[in-house]
């Protein structure tokens, strides 16, 4: 028993740490990076700042404060993957569909935020990583209409949306689940939310590492003078 | 492990379990996929463009050969026939001329006179194959007029065109390259299709400028055009596909809806030639 708790207790430390990961990577190419990772930076930052305020303000107390930094992660989380989807997409059509259903979902989690006195945050986590996952089909349905000549997994855009998808997808029943369960169980379940999350982190570290922005597009054909 | 520690009275925790496993294996599935699509993609992509690449190679070595042909021509012309009669004109006009008498002298010299009219006429004939003077002065519907009235006159077959949109005349280069391209295809109908007569028409829809050519003879479908332009024979048509992507024009070879004539079109937008 004391094992298992030593080991979820690892877990979720390393969860929290692991945002450290993409954040250094970001600061040791901080002039090279593009811009679209700058929001991704900013999610990690955001994501650890997160963390150890839950971990270590001892805000078991303050359940309504616990409740305010989850549902501010929510939309900053939401926010900045959506964003980052957002210019990594081409088509208008697109864009304007998650700029619509942004405004949509922000303005939901607000007054949920308000209206909910349960201080469950799942709704809002649960419609923000479906959403998430389906601007990240966005991403891959343009990626296969559009012509290329390089592999997919050499841009860092890539390694983003598939560590947004891991992690949100990886997350979805826990979160729409862990309200249904009693509270004192419900935080055993939460090492598959520590173990996404580092898998995430990693995924993101990679892309920062790469740092490519687009696919290379089929060079046009060359023309011949005849005369 | 946690799992099993976890109150599974009402079945929450299989329903994260197997479901956090679902979407995973969703979403692992939707990568792998995109990846071998992308790849596939990127495969067909590279032989298309292979593909491109052999195909222009093949136009311009059929330029280049057509280049060279043509310059074994002149030099043939040239070698041939302007050389012997600047030859036989100095013969005529050698030192002994002064020591002949006088009939002798004028018979000389209207000899060599007839000689070196005859080389103009020539050089002007070589001349006229490099850049028809018509083509120049008047315009490409004249100069098919004129190409169409030779080939009339000869009598073996019935050739005439008509121009309805043709006010403004295109830049001399271009119509210099369609009336290559028409001479080409008439070249090779008066080979090969024993038509017994050719129609020329052109017009203009929209952006696009038309000329179309009708024969009732042997003719090329669209499925022989490519074949024969993707073979190593055909220098012909590869020539006039290289010359009309100068354009970055198209031509397309069709059996009429009557099936009773040929019909090739050439199409060009109107923004590239004007």
């Amino acid at each position: 028993m004391k094992k298992l708790r030593l080991l979820d207790a690892s877990l979720s430390n390393l969860s929290t740490f692991s945002s450290l990961l993409p954040i250094a990577a970001c600061l040791f190419k901080l002039r090279k990076i593009n811009r679209r990772l700058y929001a991704i930076a900013v999610y990690c930052a955001y994501s650890l700042c997160s963390d150890l305020s839950l971990k270590y303000l001892h805000l078991k107390a303050y359940p309504h404060s616990q409740y305010f930094i989850l549902t501010l992660f929510t939309i900053v989380e939401y926010s900045t993957f959506s964003l980052y989807i957002y210019y990594s997409l081409s088509s208008k059509i697109l864009r304007l569909c998650i700029l619509f259903t942004s405004i949509l979902f922000i303005s939901f989690s607000i007054i949920y935020y308000f209206r909910n006195n349960d201080n469950a945050f799942d709704l809002s986590a649960s419609i923000e990583s479906l959403l998430i996952i389906v601007f990240c089909l966005f991403y891959f349905f343009e990626q296969i209409n559009t012509p290329t000549t390089s592999i997919i997994y050499s841009t860092s855009a890539f390694w983003i949306i598939v560590g947004m998808l891991f992690y949100l997808s990886g997350s979805l029943f826990l979160f729409l689940y862990v309200t249904s369960l009693p509270k004192n169980e419900a935080f055993h379940y939460w090492y598959i939310n520590n173990i996404f999350n580092i898998l995430n982190k990693i995924l993101f570290l990679i892309a920062f590492i790469l740092n490519k922005d687009d696919l290379s597009k089929p060079l046009p054909l060359q023309k011949h003078s005849y005369s | 492990m946690f799992l099993l520690q976890a109150n599974t009275q009402n079945g929450i925790p299989q329903v994260i379990f197997f479901g956090t496993i679902g979407m995973l294996t969703l979403a692992v599935g939707l990568i792998v996929f995109i990846i071998f699509h992308q790849r596939k993609v990127i495969r067909y992509q590279g032989t298309l463009q292979r593909m491109e690449q052999d195909q222009q190679r093949m136009l311009l070595n059929a330029s280049i050969r057509l280049q060279e042909e043509e310059r074994q021509r002149l030099a043939a012309d040239l070698h041939d026939d302007a050389g012997p009669l600047l030859a036989t004109a100095r013969l005529y006009l050698n030192e002994n001329l002064v020591n002949m008498d006088k009939v002798s002298q004028l018979q000389s010299i209207y000899n060599a006179k007839q000689i070196i009219d005859d080389t103009i006429q020539l050089i002007r004939n070589i001349s006229h194959s490099l850049m028809p003077p018509t083509l120049k002065n008047f315009g490409l519907e004249s100069a098919v007029n004129d190409l169409f009235q030779k080939i009339s006159g000869s009598g073996s077959l019935n050739a005439s065109c008509r121009f309805h949109d043709y006010k403004e005349r295109l830049k001399t280069e271009d119509e210099l390259i369609l009336f290559r391209v028409l001479q080409e295809l008439v070249n090779n109908i008066l080979k090969h299709s024993n038509a017994s007569f050719i129609h020329v028409t052109q017009n203009i829809n929209g952006d696009r400028f038309f000329l179309r050519l009708h024969h009732d003879g042997r003719g090329l479908t669209q499925s022989d055009f490519e074949k024969l332009n993707k073979s190593p024979v055909g220098l012909g048509l590869k020539n006039i596909q290289s010359r009309l992507k100068l354009l970055s024009g198209n031509i397309y070879f069709e059996k009429d809806v009557s099936q009773t004539y040929y019909k090739v079109t050439i199409e060009l937008s109107k923004e590239e030639i004007s």
